[in-house]
């Protein structure tokens, strides 16, 4: 039973109550910001984890899953690098879209597929070259490594992220307008490994760059039906159209300047450049 | 003289007061409109209300909001080009059918249904290329629009990609022709013989 006849009592007990209370806070805080791939999410931490600004625009990032020592992760996300490096240097994007709309239904259908031919042959030479500039990350959970390709000059990049308050980058909600540079950014849900959704929201920027180059070609099919019937007591009307595209282009310098997540939307996101000319 | 000067202080405050209250006739000001203002904090661009026309460029604009924003950029891309392929090549074929129906029996029952009905259908098939996002706007609601262009040259490179199919078919039908009237020749030549 306490007793708190006397004050000094009472202010012990508070004083050991805020102790145990700070205790207890502390203990669910983490030390160390990890790669966390699957269930575990990456927090706030990835903005610093995957953040190149500080670099020039011959420098990649490649992310490995968790493997059974650090040599092994720094060789697989090394690849994972090269292979970064040489999707942008040249991939054939094809992107294809189907939708149809009803005056009954609205939108019955809008769907779209895409996929990217990259020279894998290449990749082998990339990594012979590759010069490893920084580890980042919890070996517990992966790893990721920041490489310099000695081949691509080292210019500045053309562009560096802005962050809110809340730490969201500025380019999440609108598209910066970099001169020089087609700009997109792609978006992606979370997959079971950290690098699948990465790649995954890499891609689709590639994709929506190749929807609005000049140099893509689109092939497009459409109809349209207007139906109307008239009885002497009935009328009616119906509309429906459909529309089939397929744009194709050839990505030449593509570059994913940064990428963040979203923990709320469960979401990735990735913004990338191509060059103009 | 010392009359004169309360007479005259009160005209001139008299004066002051009637010119205090005259006012400048009031200009009826002509109010700019306050921009409408997009989900991105910027304002509405013109091209979304008028599109614009330059002499070497065709321009549309698309429009879409799905479910996110990478969906409805896609959606309003694919809305901008299927009007700039319309625009480009467009064919349109129309039925007219007219029902008429009469049934029964004596003059009491008899009764005539008639229906009219009219399909249209619009079908376009092109290649575009050089098409170019000039603008993207995300309204208050999360709606984007897209402004794309398109070289007026390039039109005649789409056309012929469309038509291609069509000028190998009217080939087909001249030699379809030249063979029908080599037939005829050679059946006249026999019943010469």
């Amino acid at each position: 039973m306490m007793n708190f006849r006397y004050p000094y009592r009472m202010f012990l007990f508070l004083s050991a109550a805020v102790i145990f209370t700070s205790i207890l806070f502390s203990g669910c805080m983490t030390a160390e910001g990890g790669l966390e791939t699957g269930a575990n999410k990456p927090q706030g931490e990835s903005r610093l984890l995957w953040d190149l600004d500080a670099y020039p625009a011959n420098v990649y990032m490649g992310v490995s899953a968790p493997y059974y020592d650090v040599d092994t992760m720094v060789e697989k996300a090394l690849y994972r690098c090269s292979r970064n490096i040489a999707i942008g240097k040249q991939a054939a994007v094809s992107s294809s879209l189907v939708s149809e709309s009803s005056s009954s239904q609205g939108l019955i259908s809008f769907a779209s597929e895409a996929e990217a031919l990259y020279l894998e042959d290449e990749i082998e030479s990339i990594l012979s070259r590759l010069e490893l500039l920084e580890v980042r990350g919890n070996s517990r959970t992966g790893i990721i490594v920041i490489a310099a390709d000695p081949a691509v000059p080292a210019d500045p990049r053309p562009y560096t992220q802005d962050f809110g308050e809340d730490g969201r980058p500025t380019w999440v909600d609108r598209i910066p307008d970099i001169p020089g540079y087609i700009t997109a950014v792609g978006e992606s849900l979370e997959y079971q490994f950290l690098r699948d959704s990465m790649e995954a929201a890499d891609f689709t920027a590639a994709e929506a760059i190749v929807n609005k180059s000049p140099r893509a070609v689109t092939k497009a099919r459409s109809y349209a039906v207007n139906t109307t019937l008239e009885t002497d007591n009935t009328h009616f009307e119906h509309f429906q159209e459909g529309i089939l595209q397929v744009a194709e282009g050839t990505l030449e310098g593509f570059y994913v300047l940064a990428r963040w997540y979203d923990p709320d939307e469960n979401h990735f996101y990735s913004l990338a450049i191509v060059p103009e000319d | 003289m010392r009359k004169f000067v309360p007479i005259t202080v009160i005209v001139t405050l008299t004066m002051l007061m009637v010119l205090g209250c005259a006012s400048q006739p009031v200009q009826p000001k002509a109010e700019k409109p306050a921009p409408i203002m997009g989900a991105e904090g910027q304002p509405q661009p013109d091209w979304v209300n008028q599109t614009p026309k330059l002499a070497d460029y065709h321009f549309e604009t698309g429009y879409a909001k799905l479910s996110n924003k990478a969906n409805s950029i896609k959606r309003a891309n694919a809305d901008a080009k299927e009007k700039i392929s319309q625009w480009v090549n467009t064919k349109v074929q129309s039925v007219v059918v007219n029902y008429t129906s009469d049934y029964g029996s004596g003059d009491e029952n008899r009764q005539a249904v008639e229906a009219f009905e009219s399909i249209s259908r619009q079908i376009s098939n092109t290649s575009l290329s050089g098409v170019s996002q000039e603008g993207m706007w995300v309204d208050a609601d999360g709606g984007v629009w897209v402004l794309l262009s398109m070289p007026i040259e390039n039109t005649l490179k789409a056309f012929e990609a469309a038509t291609q199919d069509f000028e190998e078919n009217e080939a087909a039908a001249f030699a379809e022709f030249k063979k029908n009237e080599a037939l005829k020749m050679l059946e006249e030549t026999l019943a010469q013989e």
